[in-house]
């Protein structure tokens, strides 16, 4: 980790929200993690905060904007489209893969039934962004 | 000529006095019997009427007289040589000089005396049921000069019916009274006969063409009928499948729904679970431990079968285009893929086919038969088989274990959507592989069933349809 950009999380359901945590401090992930429960407050949260956050993860079926509408309108708008979005979904649906994909997502992890195997996930996505290089953030 | 005889002519004189009674010749509307026959009878005896050939005021003048025998014997010639009866009717006095060329004899078979004799021979030999016609037809010709030209049936003396035209031409003196009449007649039974196969053959061949156009308009109106009925199925066919592709699209969403909203709290269950273990486990007795072990075997299996409901449903949604598939090729990447332990040995006959079809549907059929025949050998060692038999519409395709052998009377169950038969709590299944392969064999258009001796082991087979 060259350097701890903060991390959004777009996710409604509780207990993923606690895995997430939970992963984060069983794999010492440094990265501040910030939580929006749907597209919504994301948008809001993206717009009024400085530094923007280095990565989001985003859940796909929330209330009032999903995630697929907010990747929509994140990947409108010329200031946000540079951030990296990772799915993080229980769909395997194909549609759901190729929408995203064709609205630029940079990654597309489907959570699976076991902790374990989500520790396994949380550990590739922040292996990888911890490597990579990021774009400019403001 | 000579034809008559003074006997003759003197019944005739008789006869046509009778008849000729007291009916003025020009009563219009004349019908009877008698004013008709009156005009007509040919009772003519004495050779060429001398109204033809020479005037009584020239008599006695000896070299014309010989020059007018020539020439009436000349007219004789002409007219007892052609084809045709002439006759003659005088209404001079009431008694009239009356002819009839011999050639009558030929034509109805009385001889020119006998009509002679016989004044009403010629109606009684009229057929029946042409004299009212005749009556009506003559007694305009007598009563308003009209010509008379007309076809008539006559019996000749054998009985058969002669057809006769007649041409008759009433001449009046100063006054208007007839004074004779003369006419022709001759024998059109050929003709009539000829027209009458004619109009027979047409009335034939209209009542042919009606009934042929009857038989168009019946064979017309049962195509119609036919047609609009293949339209009402055809609508009645698209409203349907409007109908199912609906219902396909509320399955769909049905299916990402249950796929996403059950899965999300399962997923939360099991892992709260597993955190409570890890965070609290050392408060919890090994009942307790045992219990939250529990709790996330069902979670995982309930996971698992809204995965296999997913996968089902998937099936029969997605469509991809037929191609030609190495089923060997598709067996060893499944092979490769399931990666059974080294102690199951795998014998993949090395002939199978390329065949036509859907690659995904083939690579699921084979991908749960062989997972199958793995997880049910019921001990680390096994045999599994993999060959194909070619049939004459059909591969037969078969997939063959040495494992436990399943028994006859579950033969059908099997391949219903979660039928399990071992308990859950022992194997892990949900009872989705082999409904997910009959649908998909059954989609392509071939026909899978179970072989089995308990003790021995179980051949699958399936079919698939060379047409692709």
């Amino acid at each position: 980790m060259i350097k701890a950009f903060s991390i959004l999380l777009v996710e409604d359901d509780l207990v993923d929200v606690m895995a997430v945590k939970r992963a984060f401090r069983d794999l010492n992930v440094p990265n501040p993690l910030h939580v929006a429960g749907n597209g919504e407050e994301a948008l809001k949260f993206l717009r009024e905060t400085q530094p923007m956050p280095g990565l989001i993860l985003l859940d796909l079926n929330m209330p009032r904007m999903n995630g697929i509408d907010f990747l929509k309108v994140v990947k409108g708008d010329a200031h946000l489209r540079r951030i990296p979005v990772v799915v993080l979904t229980t769909s395997k649906e194909q549609s759901d893969r190729s929408e995203t994909f064709n609205l630029g997502v940079a990654g597309y992890m489907v959570k699976g039934v076991e902790y374990a195997e989500f520790i396994e996930v949380v550990k590739s996505i922040h292996n990888y962004w911890s490597m990579s290089q990021l774009p400019p953030l403001s | 000529m000579g034809a008559t005889t003074e006997q003759g002519e003197d019944s005739r004189k008789t006869a046509l006095a009778s008849l000729l009674g007291s009916v003025p010749l020009d009563a219009p509307g004349v019908g009877a019997l008698f004013a008709l026959a009156r005009a007509f009878v040919p009772v003519f005896g004495i050779g060429v009427p001398k109204l033809l050939t020479t005037p009584p005021a020239i008599r006695g003048e000896g070299a014309l007289e010989a020059r007018v025998r020539k020439a009436e014997s000349r007219y004789q010639t002409l007219v007892e040589r052609i084809p045709v009866v002439t006759f003659m009717v005088s209404f001079e006095n009431q008694a009239s000089e009356v002819y009839v060329s011999p050639q009558v004899e030929t034509m109805l078979g009385y001889t020119a005396k006998e009509w002679v004799e016989n004044p009403i021979l010629w109606y009684e030999r009229l057929h029946p049921g042409d004299r009212a016609r005749w009556n009506d037809e003559f007694s305009r010709t007598v009563a308003y000069a009209e010509s008379f030209k007309s076809d008539h049936r006559f019996l000749a003396k054998d009985g058969h019916v002669v057809w006769i035209h007649g041409e008759v031409t009433v001449e009046r003196d100063e006054t208007g009274t007839p004074s004779f009449m003369q006419g022709i007649g001759y024998d059109i039974t050929e003709m009539k006969r000829a027209e009458e196969v004619q109009t027979r053959s047409r009335d034939e061949l209209d009542a042919l063409v009606k009934v042929r156009t009857a038989e168009i308009l019946e064979v017309n109106r049962s195509l119609e009928s036919e047609i609009g009925q293949r339209k009402k199925a055809e609508e009645r066919q698209a409203q349907l499948l409007g109908e199912l592709k609906e219902i396909n699209e509320q399955l769909n969403q049905f299916a990402y729904v249950v796929s996403h909203d059950l899965k999300a709290p399962l997923r939360g269950i099991s892992s709260l679970a597993e955190w409570i273990t890890a965070d609290y486990g050392d408060r919890l007795d090994e009942a307790g431990r045992e219990q939250f072990r529990l709790l996330l075997g069902r979670a995982k299996r309930a996971n698992a079968l809204i995965d296999g409901i997913l996968r089902y449903s998937r099936i029969s949604r997605q469509h991809e285009e037929h191609v030609n598939v190495d089923v060997n090729q598709v067996v060893l990447d499944v092979c490769e893929l399931l990666a059974p332990p080294s102690t199951i040995v795998l014998h993949i006959a090395p002939d199978l086919p390329t065949v036509m079809g859907e690659k995904t549907r083939l690579i699921q059929v084979f991908e749960n038969l062989i997972s199958n025949a793995v997880k049910h050998m019921g001990r680390p060692e096994g045999e599994i088989f993999v060959g194909c038999k070619e049939l004459e519409d059909f591969w037969q395709f078969h997939v063959r274990d040495t494992g436990p052998g399943i028994a006859e009377k579950y033969f059908e169950k099997i391949f219903q959507i979660f039928q399990t038969l071992a308990a859950r709590d022992d194997r892990e299944s949900t009872g989705i592989g082999l409904a997910v392969v009959k649908k998909n064999v059954e989609l392509f258009g071939g026909r899978i069933w179970v072989e089995s001796t308990v003790g021995t082991g179980s051949t699958f087979y399936f079919t698939m349809p060379k047409s692709g």
